[in-house]
């Protein structure tokens, strides 16, 4: 019996509630009201659209406008280097248009062959360089649109994919990479391989544009439907005490419980995440609620279900809306919970306790219960590439060469090499002396455990820099510390070009948030584990005024802190900004 | 005649969809049509003015007068289309009056037109610290260069949208609202400058508009009586007596490269005014050019030869210094047979080997050696001090250069516009540029002056509006074809326009990319091919894209009697293509191979196949 009837059968046998279930009616698309996103989606035929006369259009580098949306689907971003935008108007040349190609990689786990083929790809069509992102997925930027269906097709050809990567579904689920224990770890990476598969999109047009598949006439969407969900839709899996997934940024969050050294199922979250827009106070981030406990065998149920809630009556007339946070804060969460209950047809059970630490890395080197050898290697803002200071790129793909385990992305967009033998460990230590690539040592713990989104010169809504300022703005930063003696004290710094939230700005105990060019919003007071949210403290201002506003607090800290007390809690407790309890006090 | 407009603004009285049907008539078809409709039109007219009691009193039917008088545009520059939304808003509230309004976006619209409208009304975003928006940074820099035109007849109104948590809050308007009343308009209602929640404000600003738009309309019937006109008064000038002997003075609007970063080619795009000088040509026409050649290698020449700059030489019986005559008088890059004679006898005078080297170096390979050198490297070969008239008179008098226009004079009023590749060749002393395009590139800037006539070009013409034509230009042989496109869009001509275009790389070398686009877009250029021939493993030509269409270009050439036209380098595109199109002629037309050539020729002698190469 498949997961599907088995809940069909449960709701059968048990119905909770008198609430009578909406089918997938609900979904259907009202031109009245719904967005001009919702009418792309259902003319679309599937998310076809016209994707493929537009990748045969040689007058423009571009997608059809329709087909802008419809991309991401499919794992791809259009975007143009904004850097030389003007300059090629004037030139009467269209913007310089390339795109950013996504690989869903559920739990960030690659084979070192997959990594290398990979890696390849980045040689051939994009910019020499591989992103790993936030999400621990892999990233492409700067592929042509004549290269796209070979980048893709080569993707394939690894045995990943980039459908569903990006687009109004659920992505690629997250799991903690978990160097330390790997018997958990390789359990909760398949649970998280499973929830990932279970939730995909079923259209055919994937295979038809890209990999030349046979034209199917109609296909179904039987969990999506012909307008998917309303907006996109991010699930992960945390294993206590770390929280390095941020697991209450996401729509749909699994903390794994386990007792007596053995998982036995996973506390449920919902209605976590980030984006919010400037000056638009119905928006805003927000810390998913905690709903209960589900056994193994309710995993794949509850995930569906939840997606089929939001499905039926997440907001589609206004996008900014349409995540499963609003949902919850327009139904109440406890209305939100009997629905679900009823799509399910089984009720959870309380929530068991857990407790998350941190949300950090641990770089450097560790050997697990199998005595396999694990290497957390820091990457600067997730960007692997040859510069001049680390052959990076170069090096890893060396390493890649000789070691037959794997390559697993941190949801800190690090990269961690995985299961090496202890017979080659000496030899990758030298290959990451040849290439000097550092493994963490000489970094800050705050540099360590900063994040900044891609930002400027590719992404369209970026409204300041990130990952190219990151690392000057951290060495300030650093001088500041080094002055009140806090040097070895991590202190969380996420970065973001725009309020979108890619790199989970609002959950930095420092969040700075693009506003304009070398303008920034300040946001002070999230916790160092990641489970409260941060709160504007000053708006759009520029380095000098950011410096000058945290050395007083940096000061004071260093001074009036209690034991073990981090920085985004002694904010609060010294009252330079107000607790975020959830995301309606966000703007309060 | 109240229309919504696109790029650029257009006049049609119908709909482009009712234009486009008639595209597909032939011409017997259309002359019907136009007979027709002509008399359909005359009885309309007729009786109209008889329903409305004036049947005593027929007339030619007059254009509304408040549509001469108060010409009023609204224009938005939209990022996120909050501009959009509200200048349709107000479009539609004064499209109910009885002003003549037109609507453009400002990424469309030709900023040059804009001195044609009594009222401007802008709406218009600010981005980051201040900037205009992406769509506004044309027009931004237009209004605020020396090219804009004088608006003393017009009156204009400016929203601003932005954000008050910045500092620069609605600088772009502010800014358009300024470069405006400096240009002479006049402030029809005061700018409003609006914060996120700008709903209240916008509603009555639009209301505010409408009252303002309706008594001003009602004070030009009186006074005016409606006959108010502010076409420049065009005194009379003949632009015939300019001629290569005679050149205009002309200044340069502007000088824009149109390569991309990255490119291995530079290519220019320059804009050169012609104003009151009533110089007239037409698409196909070449512009000559007299160059300065380049000072730095005026005194490399000078110092090789011994020679002080100041020194006198006379020329054509006028004296004048050696360097402003080598400057301005003489050919001193393009190396001569007779030049490389007289100079390598002076040099016997003091030393025969030397001499004998430097004929035997230069006529090794004269052709593939004059390619990539100068007169200075003959010199430099055997230099030897000369006396200043010596040197003038090895050398020859300078000659103009000449360009294919890439303008049409009807779509863009007293301009002349060139497409100039920088000709740069490498020998083992230097790089060596070519003497115009390093002058017309490197040196000229905005408002300098240049010495130009305008060399017609009658072999070279487009045909009938209804004539479909296919134009081959690869690189800059792209050139007359702007012309070509700008004329027949201006014209709105119905025959089909179909373009193969080539250059190496997409990204960086698709010269007018912009512009063929929305041509393309608008279904005027029916098919547009393109070449990039390093974009992928394989080199593609223009001669490979049309033997990729040739059962097409057949039909376009046999059945619908297309006319054909080549552009760009003579030595090896030409060749390549006319090759192309004998092949295409024998294997679709199943002639032999002579019968192909023989019908190529026929094309030519029938004015379909024309050629303007280099």
């Amino acid at each position: 019996m498949s997961v599907k009837e088995k809940a069909q059968a449960m709701s059968a046998e048990k119905p909770v509630d008198k609430l009578v279930v909406k089918s997938v009616e609900q979904t259907r698309y009202d031109a009245a009201t719904h967005s001009d996103v919702e009418k792309i989606k259902v003319e679309s035929n599937y998310l076809r659209g016209t994707i493929t006369p537009s990748l045969k259009n040689q007058v423009t580098g571009a997608v059809a406008d329709d087909d802008l949306m419809l991309i991401k689907f499919h794992g791809i971003y259009q975007q143009d280097d904004r850097d030389i935008r003007n300059e090629r108007r004037k030139q009467k040349l269209e913007p310089l248009y390339s795109f950013m190609i996504r690989a869903r990689v559920p739990g960030g786990v690659a084979s070192s062959k997959q990594y290398i083929q990979l890696a390849d790809l980045a040689t051939r069509y994009s910019s020499g360089s591989l992103r790993l992102t936030t999400r621990q997925a892999y990233q492409w930027h700067g592929v042509f649109k004549r290269n796209l269906k070979t980048t893709i097709a080569g993707i394939n050809q690894s045995m990943l994919d980039t459908i569903a990567a990006c687009g109004d579904v659920n992505r690629n689920v997250m799991s903690n990479p978990l160097p330390e224990t790997s018997s958990l770890h390789q359990e909760v990476y398949q649970w998280s391989k499973k929830i990932s598969e279970h939730l995909l999109p079923k259209t055919k047009a994937y295979h038809e544009i890209w990999l030349d598949g046979k034209k199917v006439e109609s296909t179904e969407e039987p969990l999506y439907g012909e307008t998917y969900l309303p907006r996109k839709f991010k699930t992960a899996i945390a294993i206590p005490p770390y929280n390095d997934v941020d697991v209450y940024a996401n729509d749909l969050g699994f903390v794994a419980i386990v007792e007596q050294d053995r998982l036995v199922g996973f506390n449920v979250l919902v209605g976590g995440g980030m984006g919010s827009s400037h000056g638009d106070n119905s928006t805003y981030p927000r810390v998913a609620n905690l709903i209960g406990f589900c056994s193994l065998d309710q995993v794949l149920a509850v995930a569906e279900n939840v997606v089929k809630v939001q499905r039926d009556f997440g907001n589609r007339e206004v996008r900014k809306h349409a995540r499963l946070k609003y949902t919850i804060d327009r139904l109440g969460i406890d209305e939100f919970k009997k629905k679900l209950f009823a799509y399910q047809g089984f009720e959870l059970s309380t929530a068991k306790h857990f407790k998350f630490e941190h949300n950090a890395d641990r770089y450097g080197w560790m050997q697990d219960e199998n005595g396999q050898w694990h290497l957390t290697l820091y990457i600067h803002s997730g960007r692997i590439i040859d510069s001049a200071d680390s052959k990076l790129f170069s090096g890893l793909l060396e390493i890649a060469k000789i070691h037959d385990g794997e390559f697993r992305i941190s949801p800190n967009q690090n990269m961690i090499i995985s299961n090496i033998q202890p017979a080659i460990k000496t030899e990758i230590e030298t290959l990451l002396k040849s290439h000097n690539i550092s493994i963490g040592e000489t970094e800050s713990p705050t540099r360590l455990n900063s994040l900044a989104c891609v930002a400027f010169p590719t992404c369209s809504l970026a409204m300041a820099e990130a990952e190219r300022y990151l690392p000057s703005f951290i060495t300030k930063l650093e001088v500041l510390l080094n002055t009140y003696g806090l040097m070895e004290q991590p202190i969380n710094v996420r970065m973001t070009g725009c309020p979108n939230g890619c790199a989970r700005p609002f959950l930095g105990e420092i969040g700075l948030v693009g506003k304009g060019p070398g303008k920034y919003n300040l946001y002070l007071g999230a916790s160092h584990s990641g489970d409260r949210l941060n709160k504007i403290y000053r708006e759009n201002i520029n380095e000098q005024s950011i410096l000058q506003a945290l050395e007083p607090i940096i000061e004071d800290y260093s001074k009036a802190r209690q034991r073990g007390e981090s920085f985004g809690d002694f904010v609060i407790r010294h009252q330079y900004i107000e607790a975020v309890n959830n995301g309606l006090d966000f703007h309060s | 005649m109240n229309k919504k407009v696109d790029f650029p603004i257009n006049v049609h009285p119908v709909s482009s969809e009712l234009l486009d049907a008639v595209h597909g008539f032939d011409s017997q078809e259309l002359l019907w049509l136009s007979g027709y409709c002509s008399g359909l039109a005359k009885g309309r007219v007729d009786s109209s003015l008889i329903s409305n009691g004036h049947s005593n009193n027929i007339q030619a039917p007059t254009i509304p007068s408040s549509e001469v008088a108060l010409k009023t545009l609204v224009l938005f520059a939209s990022q996120t289309g909050n501009s959009q939304k509200i200048a349709e808003s107000l479009f539609d509230r004064l499209d109910k009056s009885e002003l003549s309004v037109e609507l453009a976006n400002l990424s469309d619209f030709n900023s040059k037109s804009l001195v044609k409208y009594q009222i401007i009304l802008l709406v218009v975003s600010t981005h980051g610290e201040g900037e205009p928006p992406d769509d506004a940074i044309d027009f931004y820099d237009f209004v605020n260069s020396k090219r804009a035109p004088k608006l003393d007849h017009a009156q204009h109104a400016v929203l601003g949208l932005g954000d008050s948590s910045y500092e620069f809050f609605c600088q772009t308007g502010k800014d358009f609202d300024k470069a405006l009343i400096k240009l002479g308009s006049k402030s029809l209602l005061e700018r409003v400058d609006c914060d996120l929640e700008y709903d209240a404000s916008v509603d009555q600003w639009i209301s505010s508009l409408v009252d303002k738009t309706a008594a001003l309309l009602s004070s030009d019937r009186i006074e005016n009586g409606g006959t108010g006109s502010f076409d420049k008064n065009d005194a009379q000038l003949d632009g015939t007596r300019y001629s290569k002997d005679n050149p205009f003075t002309a200044s340069i609007l502007s000088n824009q490269k149109i390569t991309g970063e990255g490119s291995g080619k530079c290519i220019h795009h320059i804009e050169i005014s012609l104003e009151n000088s009533g110089i007239k040509y037409s698409p196909g026409d070449s512009i000559g050019i007299w160059a300065k050649n380049n000072h730095q290698l005026v005194n490399e020449i000078l110092k090789l030869s011994s020679l002080q700059s100041e020194e006198v030489v006379t020329i054509k019986g006028h004296s004048k210094s050696l360097g402003q005559a080598l400057l301005e008088n003489f050919e001193i890059t393009l190396i001569n047979k007779e030049f490389i004679q007289s100079y390598s006898e002076l040099v016997a005078l003091k030393d025969k080997k030397k001499a004998d080297q430097l004929l035997e170096i230069t006529s090794l390979d004269y052709s593939s050696y004059i390619k990539n050198h100068q007169i200075i490297d003959v010199i430099a070969l055997a230099s030897i001090p000369l006396e200043a008239q010596q040197l003038a008179d090895l050398l020859k008098p300078i000659k103009p250069r000449i360009y294919s226009l890439s303008s049409s004079l009807e779509a863009n009023e007293e301009e002349a516009h060139i497409t100039v590749a920088l000709k740069e060749s490498v020998n083992d002393r230097a790089i060596r540029r070519g003497a115009a395009s390093e002058f017309l590139i490197e040196r000229l800037q905005e408002d300098d002056e240049i010495l130009v006539f305008i060399e017609p070009n009658k072999r070279f013409k487009l045909p009938a509006d209804d004539q479909p034509v296919i134009m081959i230009g690869p690189g800059t042989g792209i050139a007359p074809f702007r012309a070509f496109l700008q004329q027949r869009h201006y014209e709105s001509a119905v025959g089909e326009n179909w373009l193969f275009f080539g250059n190496p790389h997409f990204n960086t070398d698709f010269l007018y990319q912009l512009e063929l686009q929305k041509y393309s877009n608008q279904g005027m250029l029916t098919h547009l091919d393109l070449a990039f021939s390093r974009d992928q493993n394989e080199k593609i030509y223009v001669q490979d894209r049309l033997l990729n269409r040739a059962a097409e270009i057949w039909q376009w050439i046999d059945n619908k009697n297309s006319y054909l036209y080549v552009c760009g380098d003579m030595s090896r595109m030409a060749k390549d293509v006319e090759n192309a199109l004998t092949t295409i002629i024998s294997e679709q037309g199943g002639m032999s191979a002579q019968q192909a050539k023989d019908y190529l020729k026929t094309l030519k002698k029938e004015n379909r196949y024309q050629r303007d190469v280099y």
